[in-house]
């Protein structure tokens, strides 16, 4: 048994943990409910939604954690246990009981996720410096990899870099090729690949089905912001539009087609959202302040009152 | 892992060449760019110990073939770099065409003429 500072801080983390869960259960039940409607909103509001969605758990718990420390510290919710929300012998902690048993799984689940995200980053890291390695500079930061499949894409954290293969620029012409490295150099300009990274970290606490639904919307977002970045008085949305399609079309004849139903039904709603905002076809709101900051704080306010409940039914089956 | 300059040029021979002793390659390059036998025996080393290189025994010296085409190396490469940010949270790439590869004919021809409907639109606006 633990007693004192030590064991505050202790019950402190299992509140946070058990705050976690509630938040993220009740992020995960809107998200699943409303993950379509998040098509109508603008771009840059939609990709901030999401960001908040992710990281909303992560706060929510740090606060409502953080509330507790300040209510035990100035004995403001721990007088009486009728007090809107409460916790019991915060200053005893036993590892053998759920409260220890939460922590140590909880803290194994985030350390098996950091680990295994920073050892996919490191060999990425290396990866990338061989493929830089083998590509040809063809511009201030550009590389052409010579391999006839069509392709371009944008890597790196710090030194951020854009490749473009031999068989697109064979494919290609001079404008399309033009409109292909704008884009990515737009993702370059706005960090893509970090904030992909980051979000996917984010994403890793929530349910695979869900994990992957919010990672292809900021996919959706951050295309569609790239896309945006090269239409020009010069350069016509169509035109974009119509290179899009031309790459998806060399693709089409390089890579069999997945049989997927799922995967394919994605790939086609991405493609088509991004031609059909190019096109000026969808009609974008910006996001409800109002409305989300009334999420933000019903999420709140529901852990603050669920916590107990869930404390209490937790100990109706174990020992604390 | 990186490769230097040296390393790409000996990987490039050997991928011209199949199979070299350390002896033709320094026959080679000491021709083209200098540089001592002893030069070339490390950087074949370091390419083997990078796995890019296989190698066996003839006599005294060791025979060395590439271990994996050019094209299939750059290949893996760009799939692991690539894996799909969806199907693999691995991926740290952003791609202009990371999503447009699981489409049918019908459904580009679709979005095809949708842009060509646009097209005459702006046209006939102006």
């Amino acid at each position: 048994m633990i007693e004192g500072q030590l064991a505050i801080w202790l019950n402190i983390s299992t509140i946070l943990v058990l705050s976690f869960i509630i938040a993220n259960f009740s992020v995960s039940v809107f998200i699943s409910i409303l993950a379509q409607q998040f098509l109508t909103i603008q771009v840059e509001s939609r990709k901030i939604i999401l960001w908040l969605l992710v990281i909303l758990p992560w706060l929510a718990s740090i606060s409502v954690a953080l509330l507790f420390l300040n209510g035990y510290m100035t004995s403001t919710i721990f007088d009486s246990e009728a007090e809107y929300a409460h916790w019991h012998h915060m200053s005893e902690f036993n590892w053998l009981s759920w409260h220890g048993a939460t922590l140590m799984i909880a803290l194994s689940c985030m350390f098996y996720l950091v680990a295994n995200k920073l050892i996919k980053l490191n060999i990425h890291r290396k990866k990338l410096l061989s493929l830089t390695s083998l590509s040809q500079p063809i511009d201030n930061n550009i590389f052409e990899i010579q391999v006839s499949n069509p392709g371009a894409f944008t890597a790196g954290f710090i030194r951020k870099k854009c490749f473009i293969t031999s068989g697109m620029l064979k494919e290609m012409t001079r404008e399309e090729v033009n409109v292909i490295l704008g884009h990515e150099k737009a993702h370059a300009q706005m960090n893509d690949p970090l904030k992909k990274w980051l979000f996917s970290v984010f994403c890793e606490f929530f349910i695979p089905t869900l994990a992957k639904h919010l990672k292809l919307h900021m996919m959706l977002a951050m295309e569609q912001a790239a896309d945006n970045a090269v239409v020009t008085n010069e350069v016509p949305s169509t035109f974009v539009a119509g290179t899009l399609v031309k790459v998806a079309r060399l693709n089409a004849n390089y890579t069999p087609l997945k049989e997927n139903e799922l995967v394919v039904n994605f790939g086609a709603d991405i493609l088509e959202q991004r031609v059909y905002f190019l096109l000026g076809q969808l009609t974008l709101k910006p996001a409800n302040k109002w409305l989300t900051a009334l999420f933000i704080t019903l999420i709140f306010i529901g852990i603050l009152s669920s916590i107990d409940g869930v404390h209490h039914i937790i100990e109706t089956v174990f020992s604390h | 892992m990186q490769l230097g300059e040296l390393e790409k040029m000996v990987l490039q021979y050997l991928w011209q060449h199949k199979s070299a002793d350390v002896k033709e390659v320094y026959n080679h390059f000491e021709k083209i760019r200098g540089g001592s036998l002893n030069t070339y025996q490390s950087t074949l080393d370091r390419l083997y110990k990078k796995e890019l290189l296989s190698r066996y025994k003839v006599i005294n010296a060791y025979q060395y073939q590439p271990k994996i085409g050019r094209h299939e190396l750059i290949g893996q490469l760009i799939k692991s770099v690539t894996n799909d940010f969806v199907t693999d949270e691995n991926s740290l790439v952003a791609a202009f065409s990371s999503i447009s590869q699981d489409f049918n004919e019908e459904q580009l021809d679709k979005l095809d003429a949708l842009i060509e409907a646009q097209r005459i639109k702006l046209a006939q606006d102006k």
